[in-house]
């Protein structure tokens, strides 16, 4: 009872020198650590450099007032920024209910230029106290980074390769980046971003963009491989990475006739056969080779053989065409194009086929006068000489 | 002709074997016959006239030609191409072209060189004697048109290089050997289209008695083919028009019935020879289906082809000229020739 008496005596005690203002006695500090009461889940954390770590920091009133509490922060390392926010606002004090809690962000910025290692902070609010550890595992670099997900593709000389490359900021400055190639000459190489060609791009700070770049090479290229090394700079800062095209090799087709002649007689409704070559120019294997023909109307042009299955480089494949001018062609040139198609490419050869008209009506006529000199003859006969 | 010279320049005959002589004097005879004629021809007013008329008709059609070539009238894609052409076909629309003057005065020439031929000689009686000398009755009428012709030739030839000399000069670069070939076959052609017209004339004045009737007969066919041929055949066209919503290949006959008819006339053969022979770029004479033209090239024909083209045409005015002289040689082989008939 008398222990009961003492507790209640000190309780009332404490509750006088609060009410008139105790803290200007007594020392607050031997209080404050268990009043208030700052509280994280994740204490320590890893980070990238520049990256921003978020906590959610409670502080937690365990008295029986009010308690309003100023917010600080210690940092020791200067790059570091940080913010604190409640309610959508940067807050500088807190004010919390008795037993109760009240929520508050933290966003810790770790900078881009960074030496691996643990750093420590420490969150404060009135008394209370959150000690934070961040852990960075790499070294930052506060530099650009142009990164490409496939820089390696094959393909043939007509081929485009598209490549895909990620360009980063990781300055803290927005940066305008020069995009150039160094290609071999012939090469041309193109980039693209958001669908439109671009020679620069400008990136915030500590973002990406995706830049395509297309790479064309040149007609008369060989297979092999080939380096392109690209970049995108500018005065501060500069990121480079080369692109791999594997050229396996050319596509490359020829028309021609045999002889090379590219025009032809032929009779009003006649036929004339001409010996035609396909020529595999390039250094890749061509497929299912069809021939066509662009003709004048009523015109026929057969091909034997009608398709050339494959062909192999440097080979040459002889086509019978047989053109069949129609009855009504007037005498005169018409023209004549004959193509050779394969999936990859096309030949023409455009001839000039010259039309002669039948011969036979001239005999008739020549006939018709020998007839009528004849019959002169006849009279000459019958009535001169006498 | 006189026959004087005609027996003293026969002494052969006497001194020389008979077959031998027959066949020797027979074509000294002839030659000489030619001869007398063709200076008669050339020596005479109406000659002199004809040609007065035809040259200064050649002149303004060139005059044409030349200020057509010099403003540019030329068709620009084929002018550049057959330029010394273009001084036969060309006109800047005040006269006629050179065609067109030949064409109309061609079968004048012919006629008026040809229409007194036999009878004049006949109705002033120096046919029966000329018979009698010994020389072959058909030869009188070859020489007769043998010497005509011969004229025409001549002067058709002088007309048509004079015309290529002026054109040498304002042009300035000599023709191309193909030009000159197509040049040279107009001419041919030419003096083809006036024989035709001096067959027809001789013909008429072995038919008839009177130079005058023939004279008359020659000249009404000529203004019958260059006047009122066309006029009917105007009325034959308006009745023979398809409808205007008719199908194609009934228009297609319509215009190759009308042009078949067009080409009774020997003016129309001669026109469409000609242009075709001086206009390299004529493909086709006649009306072109769709069909023909899709994918032709507009290049000039080859001088053979072109030939042909106009082989009906050339066939036909030269068949014509032979069937006349063949008519008037039977006319006049069975005549009957007496001293003053």
């Amino acid at each position: 009872m008398r222990k009961a008496c003492r507790q209640a005596g000190i309780l009332a005690l404490i509750a006088a020198i609060l009410w008139t203002g105790g803290s200007a006695l007594f020392p607050a500090a031997a209080w404050a650590a268990s009043e208030t009461e700052l509280y994280t889940p994740y204490t320590a954390v890893d980070a990238a450099p520049g990256e921003s770590v978020s906590y959610n920091v409670e502080l937690i009133n365990n008295s029986d007032e009010t308690v309003t509490s100023n917010l600080g922060f210690q940092n020791a390392n200067a790059q570091w920024t940080h913010e604190l926010t409640a309610g959508g606002r940067v807050v500088k004090q807190l004010a919390v209910k008795p037993g109760s809690s009240q929520s508050l962000s933290l966003r810790l910025d770790v900078p881009l230029e960074v030496e691996r290692g643990e750093y420590q902070f420490t969150l404060t609010a009135g008394e209370a106290r959150l000690p934070l550890r961040v852990s960075v595992a790499e070294k930052g670099t506060f530099t650009s980074k142009l990164e490409v997900e496939q820089s390696n593709m094959e393909g043939h000389s007509d081929s485009t390769f598209t490549f895909s490359a990620i360009l980063t900021n990781q300055t803290a400055e927005e940066q305008t980046y020069a995009l150039t190639a160094s290609a071999d000459p012939g090469w041309d190489i193109r980039f693209n971003s958001g669908g439109s060609s671009v020679t620069s791009v400008t990136v915030e700070p500590n973002t990406n963009q995706t830049l395509s770049v297309e790479v064309l090479p040149p007609d008369q290229v060989k297979a092999g491989t080939y380096q392109i090394p690209i970049m995108a700079a500018n005065n501060a800062t500069k990121a480079e990475t080369t692109l791999e095209a594997v050229i396996t090799g050319a596509y490359g087709i020829g028309l021609t006739t045999a002889d090379e002649r590219l025009n032809a007689d032929i009779k009003a409704g006649g036929t004339r056969s001409l010996q035609l070559t396909v020529t595999n120019t390039g250094t890749a294997k061509l497929e299912d080779i069809s021939l066509t023909a662009q003709t004048p109307s009523d015109w026929e042009v057969t091909f034997e053989p009608k398709t050339i299955r494959s062909l192999e480089p440097g080979k040459q494949e002889s086509v019978q065409a047989v053109i069949k001018s129609s009855e009504q062609s007037l005498p005169g040139d018409y023209a004549l194009s004959l193509s050779a198609q394969s999936a990859q490419k096309t030949a023409d050869a455009a001839i000039r086929v010259a039309v002669k008209s039948s011969s036979l009506w001239g005999w008739i006529g020549i006939l018709i006068i020998a007839a009528v000199a004849l019959g002169i003859y006849g009279l000459f006969r019958k009535y001169g000489r006498r | 002709m006189a026959l004087k010279e005609t027996v003293s320049r026969l002494p052969v005959r006497l001194f020389r074997p008979k077959e031998d002589a027959r066949s020797a004097t027979s074509t000294s005879a002839f030659w000489v016959m030619v001869r007398k004629e063709f200076s008669d021809h050339v020596r005479s007013w109406r000659f002199v006239i004809l040609m007065t008329i035809i040259l200064l008709a050649c002149i303004g059609s060139i005059y044409s030609a030349i200020t057509a070539l010099r403003s540019g009238n030329g068709q620009a894609g084929e002018s550049s191409e057959f330029l010394f052409l273009q001084i036969f076909t060309l006109s800047d629309g005040t006269l006629p072209n050179f065609i067109g003057f030949v064409t109309f005065l061609g079968p004048l020439m012919g006629i008026a060189l040809g229409f007194d031929a036999v009878n004049a000689e006949r109705s002033k009686g120096t046919l029966s004697r000329l018979i009698s000398q010994p020389i072959y009755r058909d030869d009188f009428l070859n020489a007769k048109f043998v010497s005509t012709l011969l004229i025409i030739a001549v002067s058709i030839f002088s007309i048509g290089l004079l015309v290529m000399g002026v054109g040498l000069i304002v042009i300035g670069f000599p023709p191309t050997p193909e030009e000159f070939w197509r040049v040279l076959l107009f001419l041919i052609t030419a003096i083809i289209y006036v024989g035709f017209w001096l067959n027809v004339s001789i013909l008429f004045s072995v038919r008839f008695r009177q130079a005058t009737t023939s004279a008359l007969a020659g000249i009404s066919l000529w203004i019958f083919f260059s006047v009122f041929y066309g006029m009917i055949l105007n009325l034959i066209a308006k009745g023979a028009a398809p409808a205007t919503d008719s199908g194609a290949e009934v228009v297609m006959g319509y215009q190759k019935l009308m042009q078949a008819l067009n080409r009774f006339s020997p003016s129309e053969l001669f026109n469409e020879a000609n242009t075709t022979l001086l206009m390299p770029n004529v493909r086709s004479l006649g009306p072109l289906a769709m069909e023909q033209v899709v994918g032709a090239l507009p290049s000039p024909l080859p001088l053979g082809q072109s030939i042909l083209l106009v082989w009906p045409h050339l066939t036909g005015m030269l068949a014509a000229t032979m069937i006349c002289f063949g008519l008037s040689y039977l006319l006049f082989m069975r005549q009957e020739i007496r001293s003053r008939s």
